[in-house]
């Protein structure tokens, strides 16, 4: 079930009239209920693939018991590689296997070695890279001993597949989301009506921006030999806003959804686009993965301490690793390691740990540097994007040549310039919107409490005016298939 | 609870309201906005029909007359578009529907109810009609917010994308035995299955005659030039059917059957003509209007 189907939009008021009508007396049953759902709406797309969810969960649940019991550490250790191996395993068969077998494949034949094998026409589940790493985080947790084991097998099984970030998260720390099941929530008048709030805003996102913009974005990177630098230009600015409109557009709708049911999620963006360095732009860029990495493989690792080299060697790991996570290709691993190299200047110098507030506080307007630091940090984020969107390697490095060649000076091409003023326009008052409300969780968190009703209310009708006048082509999230 | 209850059942009731209301002024504008509708007064004989008369009757070669067929036109959409026509223009005479082998298939049903035509259409039709084909859309919220922008769009341009023209500007093609084969099997077959005859389609034809009758307008049906390939892979039963259907109202036809036309004059699905091809039919059916 997508968050931008007409199923949702019957899905969700049931389940809403059912959690705090039917079953509001009882917790257990509160927590039943949002587990069906849960399973329901993943079974929605594909039934078959509950199976897994519910082994990881069953997996899980059993060794965080069996941690909680067992003080040896030899043990404790063979506990949490079940778990690894589980998670991984799946998330490895899955998304990875056919990647490995033809890499292979290309390696021996490169040596002169002709090998037999035949990839297997595998379906990627859908959000499994999110669950997964939701459920080994607990274990990872309890096994460091942050964190308590559950012995309510429905609180964590609702945990591990909660419907509204279930898919594309944002990806949820136990210690945060899991206490949520166990205490009885009360509904909140202002809570709820911010989390529709918020849910408009996020569809908003994904319908009028991000598809509008994957429109063009599709056309320009599909026929990019036919554009000259300018037009390429404008196709890597159009999937910049395509991949965050779809993207954090879903972090809202899953964020206000679960508001509704009296859940607070993490914040999985902070408006990245404003960044003024790269070390900025990875604080506020798919914040729920990006602090999931750094817990729990760059600190590990060593994190920022220790000789320049293993600095280096620990952010490349962790740059390439978070590329390999969005997908079984090169250009992903590509996109991870430019990521590295634009970190690894700020990381060398010690820079990399400034520019935490938001930029120009309390300003209408930014300073000239502060737009120069902006305008630089995002050419670099849509440099790096466009090996994110190449169909492979080969495709990316002939864009950028073609972005760096003369034709860049030349005049966007006429028809693709003459459609995508409209999406420009859009995009422009829509970065206004973001820049107006970049102090708070998302643009237009302040209309709630500033506005009068009958401005706020004309503003929501216009949001929904357009984003049903540009709803009619339902389109996937990017990160589904992620 | 009850504030946020009682917050959003007042927001739904108030988008509910505004939704009748934009509904009821589109349906105003697109009455008021008559213009693209009205005729020259020497404008007796129209062409109405789906692209194969669009593409087939070049009405500057035929004095009096205007081609106003558009691409997928059903049967439904060209009774209520003649009648807002007649109303408006009350010297239209005589009508040539486009009336072909496929215009009897079921293939055309879902044709009917998809979005570009209903969107075209929405506001063209009767209001209880109107109500009927938003119901019968998978999102008809969508369409009507899209169909209502357009058509204020269309009121302030002064236009109307329910009037067709002659549009044919193809040349240098030929016929493809391929295309021409995908073609006629898409239109009489579905899953190597006989297309049943389309109910909606005869209903409406029976309308179209009874309105035509009621006001005086002499109907002829249309049968544009069809490749010979084309009308070889036409099922034997769908020529009696409409053979019969001519009988059984007798109505005129008109069939170009002493047209010669060459591969050229056809597009490459072999039901549809080329600008030569459209020239060639044109002239002939003048001939045969003067005559």
């Amino acid at each position: 079930m997508f968050f931008n189907s007409l199923d949702f939009a019957i899905f969700l008021p049931i389940i809403f009239v059912l959690y705090w009508f039917v079953f509001n007396k009882n917790l257990k049953q509160q927590n039943c209920l949002v587990l069906v759902a849960s399973y329901l709406f993943y079974g929605w797309w594909d039934w078959r693939f509950l199976s897994l969810i519910l082994f990881s969960t069953i997996v899980d649940y059993t060794v965080g018991l069996k941690l909680s019991t067992t003080q040896q550490p030899s043990k404790r250790k063979t506990l949490l590689w079940i778990s690894i191996i589980t998670n991984l395993g799946f998330l490895g068969f899955f998304k990875y296997y056919n990647f490995f077998l033809d890499n292979f494949i290309s390696a021996f034949t490169f040596m002169g070695y002709d090998i037999q094998a035949s990839s297997l026409n595998i379906i990627l589940p859908v959000g499994i890279s999110f669950y997964t790493f939701q459920t080994l985080s607990y274990t990872i947790d309890i096994y460091r001993q942050k964190l308590k084991p559950t012995k309510d097998f429905i609180a964590f099984s609702t945990f591990v597949s909660f419907f509204p970030q279930l898919v594309a998260g944002p990806i949820e720390r136990a210690s945060n989301l899991l206490p949520q099941f166990y205490k009885k929530r009360s509904f909140d008048y202002f809570n709820a009506t911010d989390g529709l709030r918020q849910i408009l805003w996020g569809l908003f996102k994904k319908i009028v921006i991000a598809d509008n913009c994957a429109e063009f974005a599709n056309l320009i990177f599909n026929n990019s030999n036919d554009y000259n630098g300018s037009t390429l230009i404008l196709g890597a600015i159009f999937f910049s806003f395509q991949i965050y409109g779809d993207f954090s557009g879903y972090s809202d709708i899953a964020i206000g959804t679960s508001r509704l049911f009296g859940f607070t999620l993490m914040r999985n963006f902070a408006y990245p686009y404003f960044s003024r360095d790269i070390a900025e732009f990875w604080r506020r860029w798919h914040i729920s993965l990006s602090t999931w990495f750094r817990d729990y493989l760059y600190i590990p690792l060593g994190g920022s301490h220790g000789t320049a080299s293993k600095r280096v060697k620990n952010v490349f790991i962790i740059f390439i690793v978070s590329g390999f996570w969005h997908g079984a290709n090169w250009t992903f691993i590509a996109w991870g390691g430019l990521n590295a190299l634009f970190f690894l200047p700020l990381l060398l110098l010690n820079k990399n740990r400034q520019n935490f507030d938001i930029v120009a506080k309390d300003k209408t307007i930014p300073s000239f540097y502060e737009l120069w630091q902006m305008l630089s940090t995002f050419s670099m984020v849509v440099l790096a994007w466009i090996f994110f969107r190449a169909d492979n390697i080969e495709h990316a490095i002939n864009y950028i040549n073609t972005i760096f060649s003369l034709s860049t000076f030349s005049i966007p091409d006429i028809n693709v310039k003459k459609q995508a003023l409209k999406i420009l326009l859009f995009v422009g008052v829509f970065t206004i919107f973001e820049w107006n409300g970049r102090a708070h969780q998302y643009a237009i968190e302040s209309f709630g409490s500033k506005k009068p009703r009958f401005f706020r209310w004309t503003f929501y009708f216009i949001t929904i005016f357009l984003i049903l006048f540009y709803g009619a082509q339902e389109q996937q999230f990017i990160y589904f298939q992620f | 609870m009850t504030k946020f209850l009682k917050t959003i059942s007042l927001f739904f009731l108030t988008s509910i309201l505004l939704i009748v209301v934009l509904f009821i002024v589109t349906n105003i504008f697109v009455r008021l906005n008559t213009g693209p509708f009205l005729l020259e007064s020497k404008v007796h004989t129209l062409f109405i029909g789906d692209s194969q008369v669009e593409y087939a009757i070049n009405d500057s070669l035929i004095s009096g007359s205007k081609n106003i067929a558009t691409s997928s036109e059903a049967l439904m959409y060209s009774y209520y578009k003649l009648i807002k026509l007649k109303e408006l223009n009350p010297h239209i005479d005589t009508v040539f529907l486009g009336f072909s082998f496929h215009t009897l298939s079921s293939y055309y049903d879902p044709i009917i109810y998809c979005n570009h035509l209903t969107s075209k259409f929405l506001y063209h039709v009767p209001l209880t009609k109107q109500l009927f084909l938003l119901t019968k859309t998978e999102k008809p919220l969508n369409l009507f917010i899209k169909t209502t922008l357009e058509e204020f769009t269309n009121f302030f341009q002064g236009r109307s994308e329910t009037i067709g023209s002659f549009k044919n500007y193809v040349t240098d093609v030929h016929i493809n035995d391929k295309l021409i084969y995908e073609r006629a099997n898409g239109q009489f077959y579905s899953d190597k299955t006989l297309q049943k005859f389309s109910n909606i389609q005869l209903a409406y034809l029976d309308k179209f005659y009874a309105y035509c009758k009621q006001k005086n307008i002499t109907l002829i049906l249309l049968n544009t030039p069809k490749h010979p390939k084309y009308v070889n892979l036409v099922p034997e039963s769908f020529k009696e059917k409409y053979s019969s259907l001519i009988t059984y109202y007798s109505i005129s036809k008109f069939d170009f059957n002493s047209l010669e036309l060459t591969d050229n004059d056809y597009l490459p699905d072999g039901d549809h003509l080329t600008s030569s091809g459209a020239n060639k039919a044109s002239r002939v059916l003048a001939n045969w209007i003067n005559n």
